[in-house]
């Protein structure tokens, strides 16, 4: 009778450790895709000035300079729905801004010049559904006010690859990775800003920025 | 016995389809050794691909087996998951095979989660290129539907189109090409997971493209 009691508490210890590596006979159901969904916010600085952005509780800030790729940050990811509030910063005089983004959107909030000495925002959306690890995924943002049409142009042929791109807007298309060397101008008006893109990789995606400053056209791009 | 395949490491990570006896990691494990590779297999049930960059603890448990060794599985904390770079270490795969797609096809959702699904799988594939190992990715099959797990054909369809779009520089096998939909039968109530007769002709299916594919060609040079 004892060694049966001794033989009832080894089973049971034993079933307790196996209680840890559970053993299921089949799967669990589980919900399959995004436990929530996202929204994407970088800033892209388009002044003349460097800018800081500071984030609404003041933890974190991101300086953008007003060089080349320095000039835009990163895509931060944010819950969409959710309200995004940042100051931005510059010449000590402090703007906020305010942004909800809707599942999946990539928001660029656009820092401009303003009326005296002060900075606007503008924002553009897209909602991109062009993924594709084979081929490069380029896109225009049309940052300058005057300028009604963009255009980019490039290759060996100096082919159009997007145009007809509105102020405060995008178009975005896949291309395969190439070299690729690119005019981006206004259409209908003279002078057009050059950009090297080198050799585009598979699977990455670009950013290519017209924006006019003192008169002059200027194109910088970024990988998102 | 495949003259290509023998001699190889094989790493292969996935979800449920790979957390429990009788599902791909006990029949496309068992096609692999019999082709003469060397098999370390890693179920992590109910996760999506970017998940096997870090260790986690999968909502639903996790299974693993090394080569010609019993079949493990875990639950709860210990079923935390090693994360891909160290799995390479310590392995060395020449080939890593991915079968995930099911986990990331939100089947519930009015939409397929491109987004999401582009985030999880570019992590993963940038740490398989990093590896420097060859890899395929097996993508989900048909099922059934109607199940708890809302299993569709136009979502799995979809969602098995997109995958070959975006895996590279992995070679997309399309599960959806070795049966017709509804052929293979699932779990009651399920939709998703097969019944023993299914995995076998899952994991043999995928595995005669394995061994005809020309990432083996690529690996022998």
């Amino acid at each position: 009778m004892r060694n049966c009691a001794r033989r009832m508490v080894g089973l049971l210890l034993a079933a307790t450790c196996a209680g840890t590596v559970l053993v299921h006979a089949e799967p669990q159901l589980y919900e399959t895709g995004p436990s929530e969904e996202s929204s994407y916010v970088r800033f892209v600085n388009a002044t003349e000035q460097d800018i800081t952005v500071i984030s609404s509780q003041g933890s974190a800030k991101v300086e953008l300079t007003a060089q080349a790729e320095g000039r835009a940050s990163r895509f931060f990811p944010v819950k969409s729905g959710s309200k995004l509030s940042a100051t931005i910063q510059s010449n000590n005089r402090k703007i906020p801004v305010d942004v909800v983004g809707s599942p999946w959107e990539y928001i660029t909030i656009a820092v401009m010049p303003g009326s005296q000495g002060r900075v606007k925002t503008k924002l553009v959306r897209e909602t991109p559904s062009d993924f594709n690890a084979m081929r490069s995924s380029l896109a225009l943002f049309n940052l300058d006010a005057q300028c009604g049409a963009a255009v980019m142009q490039g290759g060996a042929k100096n082919v159009t690859i997007l145009d007809k791109i509105q102020p405060f807007t995008v178009q975005r298309r896949l291309v395969n990775p190439v070299k690729l060397s690119a005019t981006v101008a206004c259409a209908g008006r003279s002078g057009g800003a050059s950009v090297d893109l080198s050799q585009l990789q598979p699977g990455e995606r670009y950013s290519v920025f017209l924006l006019t400053l003192k008169n002059t056209r200027q194109a910088f791009f970024v990988r998102d | 016995m495949s003259l290509l395949l023998a001699g190889l490491t094989v790493l292969v990570i996935g979800d449920s389809h790979l957390s429990t006896k009788d599902y791909l990691i006990t029949t496309l494990h068992d096609e692999l050794m019999r082709n003469g590779a060397r098999v370390y297999s890693y179920g992590a049930c109910g996760t999506p691909s970017g998940a096997w960059m870090k260790t986690m603890q999968p909502p639903c448990g996790s299974a693993f087996r090394l080569d010609d060794g019993p079949l493990r599985i875990r639950a709860g904390e210990a079923g935390s998951t090693k994360p891909l770079p160290e799995l390479v270490n310590l392995h060395h795969p020449d080939l890593i095979v991915v079968v995930n797609g099911d986990t990331m096809a939100g089947y519930k959702n009015a939409s397929l989660p491109k987004t999401w699904i582009w985030n999880e799988v570019s992590t993963l594939t940038k740490g398989i290129k990093a590896s420097g190992a060859s890899c395929v990715w097996v993508g989900p099959a048909w099922g059934n539907e109607g199940g708890k797990n809302g299993k569709n054909f136009p979502r799995v369809k979809e969602m098995s189109e997109y995958l070959a779009d975006i895996v590279s520089p992995c070679i997309y096998i399309n599960s959806l090409a070795m049966s017709k939909p509804g052929e293979w039968g699932t779990l009651h109530d399920d939709g998703q997971h097969f019944t023993k007769a299914g995995y076998q002709a899952w994991g043999s299916a995928i595995s005669r493209v394995i061994v005809s594919s020309d990432v083996l060609q690529k690996i022998k040079r």
